[in-house]
């Protein structure tokens, strides 16, 4: 129930989202049908096959960064990222497309769910981010325009194995 | 050059009134974002309770500061934070301007922050030989213009897409052009460099969190994630009524703040900053240094009546709903906080000598309380404000006017006697010019209520 109401919601902020048992022919297929050459990846092992760990001086020039997600939110289609897990501080935000694995398991029903989480453990995560869609401004005219410094399109693929 | 000062309001607010292109920008943004805000607010079915609830934290957190502010300064520099105190403005740009200069920073990338509008950060910053780049899309487009923001939230909402196009093409040398996507991918592309050789990266606080020693951004652009990721020293910069009590209390604010102020059930990025990285090989700047600006806070918080004021959360709903502010926007308040929150709030921050027409600048109607997520009675506290105002401004005549009416409507053989000379008299003296200028008056009528209808 979690899943289809996150999926809703992802899809309501303008993001795409794919629940899969499968998810390594998932990301390929995105990869593949973005045509994208570079890609970045988290430190996170199971990525390793699908692209490289940027360095301090190439980091901005990556078509892709691929994540994972630790948890996410149904309420609001939010994705939780905690840097004391993985290396996704820069691959998440600086390329212009962010892919993002997330456990189905890891899908929690409210905000105050996910916020009392993060507090369950001996210490708060020195850096937490949410992600609720791809990057958005209202800044001219009030107009919605996706995509200014943040990622123009987020994929969240939903693995519903684990 | 749009620094307008509040000494000046009334003439400000004349030439704000002219300005045609203005008055269509601010009907069109103000009207949008009420509506979105209503909305979003109707998509919960328990906001009053919300709204009360979040009141009551921030009454909790505000009465007991002391205690708070010290448990998240421990916190936080437990966790590898440096927490600054500032007096005012000066000691805030002195801190930033000495870490700036012990770091040899050259570029520095801010992200949106009010409170550095409060203190002319900018301007420190750039006498001392840094050059500070505004990231925000609205902040960036009136640094370009050398305006201060004119709202809240949206800081360039005065601005059509024409001027912005303009501006960029002279600033920036792009072609001509009125689309938005291709003004807002100029602005990504020039920024990218900035983030990419920036030494220091300064940004604002929404939430600083006593239990945890976590300080809490939100965002839509992506800006202040780049801000206080890529460059090696991180300063943010709050004021010191911005402490709530528990972590646990994210989740009424995080609901009420979005909604309130662009109609999102959640904005699309929000960053938790619990002191510096751990490890040194992690992301993330080495440094992080929080100053605590007080600036007049403590001031406001000793009086029991302007108190409540410092439980603004910034949300900007109450400039959207005021009618004031929708027909003269933000630049003719003078003021860093436009608005009805502005009108309160600066006259206390920055004295109430030079700011004593703002409090005016209300037909006291009640609709920034009704839309406020937290609460604040403005229209009473501006009426505490004007009160205190009005024994020391006004000419005699208008006090001794005032005595006069007060004596007359207290008295009902009185009252009578002067409707019935008001009546005889309105035929032969113009009511003052000035009165009625601004107003509808009728005339008074040739029959009472009293005597059309007698007991």
């Amino acid at each position: 129930m979690n899943c289809g109401l996150f999926k809703e919601n992802v899809e309501s902020v303008a993001g795409h989202c794919v629940v899969t048992a499968d998810v390594t022919n998932v990301l390929r297929q995105i990869i593949a049908d973005l045509r994208a050459q570079r890609v970045a990846i988290s430190d996170a092992p199971e990525l390793a096959q699908f692209g490289v760990i940027p360095t301090a001086n190439d980091l901005f020039n990556f078509e892709v960064g691929i994540t994972r997600a630790q948890a996410a939110i149904a309420e609001t289609g939010t994705l939780v990222l905690d840097s004391s897990c993985e290396r996704n501080r820069l691959v998440s935000v600086v390329p212009p497309v962010h892919i993002a694995i997330v456990a189905a398991s890891r899908i929690y029903p409210t905000l105050a769910d996910v916020l009392a989480m993060l507090q369950s453990g001996k210490e708060v995560s020195p850096a937490i981010t949410f992600i609720t869609g791809p990057s958005r401004t209202a800044d001219i005219e009030l107009t919605l325009t996706i995509g200014v410094h943040g990622p123009q399109e987020l994929y969240v693929v939903v693995d519903e194995t684990s | 050059m749009n620094h307008l000062s509040s000494e000046t309001f009334r003439e400000n607010a004349k030439a704000a009134l002219a300005d045609t292109h203005l008055r269509g920008a601010l009907k069109n943004a103000t009207s949008l974002f009420g509506e979105r805000r209503k909305e979003a607010a109707a998509s919960l079915p328990n906001w009053e309770a919300l709204r009360t609830q979040a009141r009551a934290i921030k009454d909790e957190a505000l009465s007991h500061l002391d205690r708070y502010l010290k448990e998240f300064v421990e916190n936080a520099e437990t966790r590898g934070a440096k927490v600054h105190h500032a007096r005012d403005a000066a000691e805030a740009n002195a801190i930033i301007c000495n870490l700036a200069a012990e770091h040899r920073v050259r570029v520095i990338v801010k992200s949106k922050s009010m409170t550095t509008e409060e203190t002319h950060l900018n301007a420190a910053l750039e006498a001392a030989g840094m050059q500070v780049v505004e990231t925000d899309l609205g902040e960036y487009i009136i640094q370009l213009a050398d305006e201060p923001p004119s709202h809240i939230i949206a800081p360039a909402i005065h601005k059509t897409r024409g001027q912005i196009a303009e501006l960029f093409t002279a600033e920036l040398g792009m072609p001509p052009t009125d689309d938005i996507v291709q003004l807002t991918g100029t602005a990504r592309t020039t920024l990218r460099d900035r983030f990419a050789t920036a030494d220091m990266g300064i940004s604002g606080v929404n939430f600083a969190i006593a239990e945890t020693g976590t300080i809490v951004i939100i965002e839509n652009e992506g800006n202040i994630r780049l801000t206080t990721s890529l460059p090696r020293v991180h300063v943010a910069v709050m004021g010191i009524e911005k402490v709530i009590p528990r972590f646990a209390d994210l989740d009424v604010f995080l609901k009420l703040l979005p909604r309130s102020g662009t109609g999102q059930r959640l904005t699309t990025y929000q960053s938790f900053i619990t002191g510096t990285k751990r490890h040194a090989s992690d992301e993330g700047p080495e440094e992080l240094h929080v100053v605590l600006l007080d600036n007049g806070r403590s001031r406001m918080l000793a009086h029991p009546v302007t108190r409540q004021a410092l439980a603004c959360i910034r949300c900007g709903a109450c400039l959207n709903a005021c009618p004031v502010y929708q027909q003269i926007g933000g630049h003719a308040y003078g003021s860093v906080y436009p608005g009805p929150i502005g009108a309160v709030i600066t006259p206390q921050l920055m004295g109430i000598e030079k700011t004593s027409q703002l409090p005016y600048a209300s037909s006291l109607c009640g609709a920034c309380r009704d839309v406020c997520p937290v609460k604040i009675d403005i229209p009473q506290l501006l009426l505490h404000l004007r009160a205190e105002i009005s024994p020391r401004k006004g000419s005699i005549a208008e006090r001794l006017a005032f005595k006069l009416w007060a004596k007359v409507m207290t008295r009902p053989a009185l009252y009578k006697m002067s409707s019935v000379a008001g009546r005889i008299l309105q035929r032969f003296v113009p009511i003052s010019r000035a009165w009625i200028n601004g107003r509808d008056l009728r005339p008074i009528e040739s029959k009472s209520f009293h005597e059309l209808w007698p007991i």
